[in-house]
């Protein structure tokens, strides 16, 4: 109902055509003003991945520990490992996980990390410090055997191993420590025993600890004094350095094919329509890809191999949108009730005339995309959402172009060289700094 | 008896539909053979199912100058080699300064690795009287397995320096015997000693005795490897997961189920039966895109393959509005159902051809001028276009033409309704209801005929 009410009024949208061309001019100067402010502190004007940037690599050798029900854990506390690592002085490196693959399986199956380098670092810091304080980190963290403590009273403690089988020198390092902790935090151990049950086969799986006097700080620090560091369960291998995946070979050759497909497009539309509806459809186009650069920048999205994808999918539906509105132009041109209408006059015409298509037509693509979306959020994949974000944006930049943009600039070429013989200088003058502006 | 022949077609209609569904989604098994859906026949690529991983690492004897570039062009050779092989979506990345990691989406067996890259030879033409080498696989341009004369062949084309040793030897040396040796691994194999018969000078040389086209083909791939600019030998391989995650496919699968559910539900409440039509092209345009996608070589469907299938969706539903918008305009100036469906479907599909095209040109560009995934984008850009352009201007109009011919009198249930201005000319002329009837037909008529015209 609203929409036909809006239909039946008097349609004036390409008078209005300073504030549709205002409006991206202003997104596009705060990306501007966001990349030269991030490029300044950070020499960083937007956030480039790992696709483009290369990084680091880290493999985690679980082995058999890794399967189907414990890669998710196993994974997360990786990440978890890695972003948090901090330098002695307790502040955080900033190191980001780009993706963890499983790699291999059964005895050799592993995590396969990729991370980024934190800004402004550089590759003998990396390769010198934060490298390897990630391989002890994971060492340490990751292949920990952490049992369980029980306290039966203030004095008595179970400490329990799961499926980790104690030897003799080992327990005896455990009793040394225990001992010392005691001493360090004020309390007395008055025995360390090994339980042996009849389930066990072989070593033992609990050990039990009595004490004389007991004290918070001993309780507090009993579990990191009784985890066992499991070297032989598993090895956090030191990877290297890795080239970007898109060379900038393959980038330059994207860049020149999207041209040349750009080029060819406007061909195929000055040779059906007119030049001057090609020029307003590649604005148009131009107009959404820097609102999706403008996006990323201001919003500080990671740009991976995915946002080229993204890119020729909002170069297809750019032109494809825009199309619809100019092939009403042409029949509206055409029309014998347009026969000395204002190219203005038509242009409003037939935006009125494509509205509820173009409302349409979108509300369903961005249904479809906006899905992948949800899904990738609910499904905790967010590199898919990451990769639908841009396209919503540029679905939306490409809705706003088709009816604001393109038709404006046509009727705008149009009344300008039907006006200039009669118009006086003045006026012509003006017409051409306002084309200047555009 | 127009209203049955239409219920009927519509019938069968629906029921390849759903037997297209069925197909998509369900693995059969027939005795020993096994039906394989279309969903699960699609190879997809690194980002959605993982593959096979392989390390390489440069032979340590290897001299160290120019290191950098000749790994980075051993790379672009290696990814030359794999796109040619048809694997558009295997990365080749360098990791540390003497290792190439290797990844190729869709096999199962590490092993298999192997066969796509071939393990590198080193090719060596030496006379046999002097042991002199004259040619080495650094001379080759380029090797290809062939016939010659029906027997299968390594035909390899050499560079100019090669060109010009190749006609000094062959000429001083008529009558004598070259061997073709090849060294792999460090095991020396002469693959035959031919006879020089005359002098060689255009740069040709075919290697033969290879005994069948399969063996030529794997020398004609070691001989590639070869010339790599660094050697490399294996260091580790396996198996490798999805690099979006586990759970990225499924929740494609899902966001596309329910995306298309979605969409179908906007259409139906916006067009109601012009809906109803509308989703049936859809599902049948569902169907025939996983089809396409599991029987046409060289697909490998990635995230950006996901997105050209969007997009194209999104071209196929835009389609359909622009027709009903169109028949709905007519509808409302006065014309019947039939007639306005076919002005609609006229005036439609300009409008539909030019946005097509215009996107086909930039599908057809990247898949020709794209490397990769963006080549990957555009072969499921390009399936999706022409099938959206089958579904809208065939399936559509079939169908709405059979849907007004069962339920000829129920406008409002097409969403149809007259214009005011058409209702009180219409009041006000108060004509007979037997003339408008037979304007109407005649209108419909002539619709008939332009439409045949088409």
């Amino acid at each position: 109902m609203k929409i036909s009410n809006l239909m039946n009024r008097d349609f004036k949208l390409v008078e209005k055509k300073k504030i549709w061309f205002i409006i991206p001019a202003c997104i596009i100067a705060l990306a501007i003003v966001m990349m030269i402010v991030f490029g300044c502190v950070t020499g960083e004007p937007l956030n480039l991945g790992m696709d483009f940037q290369g990084g680091y690599t880290v493999n985690v050798k679980l082995s058999t520990k890794l399967t189907s029900a414990t890669s998710a854990s196993y994974q997360a506390e990786i990440k978890n490992v890695i972003e948090s690592l901090t330098d002695e002085n307790g502040n955080n490196y900033n190191v980001k996980v780009s993706s963890m693959q499983e790699q291999g399986s059964g005895e050799s199956a592993s995590v396969y990390v990729r991370y980024k380098a934190p800004h402004g670092v550089s590759d003998a810091v990396m390769e010198d410090e934060i490298n390897p304080a990630i391989q002890s980190a994971l060492q340490d963290k990751i292949f920990k055997i952490v049992p369980t403590i029980t306290w039966n009273d203030d004095t008595t403690c179970t400490v329990n191993y799961q499926n980790f089988a104690l030897v003799d020198s080992t327990f005896e390092e455990l009793k040394t420590n225990i001992q010392s902790l005691a001493s360090d935090t004020s309390a007395t151990v008055s025995s360390v025993e090994q339980v042996s049950t009849d389930s066990q086969e072989a070593g033992v799986k609990a050990i039990t600890i009595k004490l004389a006097a007991n004290s918070e700080a001993f309780k507090n620090a009993l579990i990191d004094t009784v985890s066992i560091n499991d070297k032989y369960s598993g090895q956090a291998v030191k990877g290297d350095i890795i080239s970007a995946t898109v060379s900038s070979e393959l980038l330059i050759n994207a860049l020149l094919a999207i041209s040349l497909a750009i080029v060819l497009m406007l061909v195929y539309i000055a040779f059906r329509f007119e030049v001057s509806s090609g020029v307003a459809a590649i604005v148009a186009l131009l107009h959404d890809i820097l609102t999706m650069f403008s996006f990323m920048a201001i919003f500080r999205v990671e740009i991976n191999s995915t946002f080229i994808a993204a890119l020729i999918t909002i170069l297809g539906y750019s032109i494809n949108n825009t199309i619809i509105v100019f092939d009403r132009i042409r029949e509206n041109t055409k029309s014998v009730f347009h026969k000395n209408s204002t190219a203005t006059l038509i242009a409003n015409e037939s935006i009125k005339d494509t509205l509820v298509r173009s409302i349409n037509t979108s509300l369903t693509t961005l249904i479809t995309i906006a899905m992948v979306a949800i899904m990738g959020a609910a499904f905790q994949t967010f590199s898919l959402s990451v990769f639908a974000l841009p396209i919503i944006v540029g679905l939306l930049a490409g809705t706003f172009s088709s009816i604001f943009i393109s038709p404006s600039i046509w009727a705008m070429w149009k009344d300008r060289k039907k006006k200039l013989p009669k118009a006086d200088k003045k006026e012509k003058n003006l017409k051409e700094n306002e084309t200047a502006l555009a | 008896m127009k209203k049955k022949s239409s219920i009927i077609k519509l019938s069968i209609i629906g029921v390849l539909t759903i037997i297209g569904l069925i197909m998509s989604f369900c693995t059969f098994n027939f005795g020993l053979t096994t039906f394989k859906s279309f969903g699960s026949a699609i190879k997809l690529g690194l980002d959605l199912k993982g593959g096979v991983y392989a390390v390489y690492e440069m032979d340590g004897s290897e001299d160290t100058t120019n290191l950098s570039s000749r790994m980075a062009g051993t790379r672009t050779r290696l990814e030359n080699m794999l796109t040619s092989k048809g694997y558009t979506e295997a990365t080749v990345v360098r990791e540390g300064s003497t290792r190439l990691r290797v990844e190729v989406p869709d096999v199962d067996d590490p092993g298999n690795i192997f066969d796509i890259i071939g393990k590198p030879a080193e090719l060596s033409f030496v006379l046999d009287s002097t042991g002199e080498i004259v040619l080495t696989g650094k001379n080759v341009l380029s090797a290809e397995a062939t016939y010659d004369n029906g027997e299968p062949v390594v035909a390899l084309s050499l560079d100019s320096a090669g060109t010009e040793a190749f006609a000094k030897a062959t000429s001083e040396n008529i009558g004598q015997t070259m061997s073709i040796k090849s060294t792999v691994d460090g095991d020396e194999t002469t693959i035959s000693s031919p006879k020089i018969n005359s002098a060689i000078t255009n740069g040709r040389a075919v290697i033969n005795g290879m005994g069948s086209i399969e063996a030529a083909q794997t020398l004609a791939d070691q001989i590639t490897s070869g010339q790599f600019e660094v050697k490399l030998s294996l260091l580790e391989s396996s198996t490798i997961s999805p690099t979006l995650g586990e759970k990225a496919l499924l929740c494609g699968i899902i966001a596309g189920v329910v995306g298309l559910a979605l969409v179908m539900a906007f259409l139906i409440v916006r067009y109601r039966m012009l809906g109803v039509v509308a989703s049936i092209a859809l599902l049948l345009y569902a169907d025939l895109m996983l089809l396409f996608l599991a029987i046409l070589p060289w697909v490998q469907l990635t995230l950006p393959g996901i997105a050209g299938i969007i997009l194209s969706i999104g071209m196929a539903v835009d389609a359909n509005v622009i027709i009903y918008e169109r028949i709905k305009d007519e509808f409302r100036n006065g014309k019947s159902m039939l007639a306005s469906s076919h002005a609609g479907f006229k005036k439609a599909t300009k409008a539909i051809i030019d946005s097509n095209v215009t996107t086909i040109i930039a599908a057809v560009v990247l898949l020709i001028f794209g490397t990769g995934s963006i080549q990957g984008f555009a072969i499921a850009l390009l399936v999706g276009i022409i099938l959206s352009l089958f579904t809208s201007m065939l399936v559509t109009r079939k169908l709405v033409k059979y849907f007004i011919a069962i339920m000829p009198d129920k406008p409002s249930w097409f969403s149809l309704t007259r214009s005011k201005d058409y209702e009180n000319l219409k009041a006000s002329e108060s004509v007979d209801p037997e003339e408008v009837k037979t304007k109407e037909e005649k209108t419909t008529l002539e619709g008939e005929v332009a439409h045949e015209n088409i």
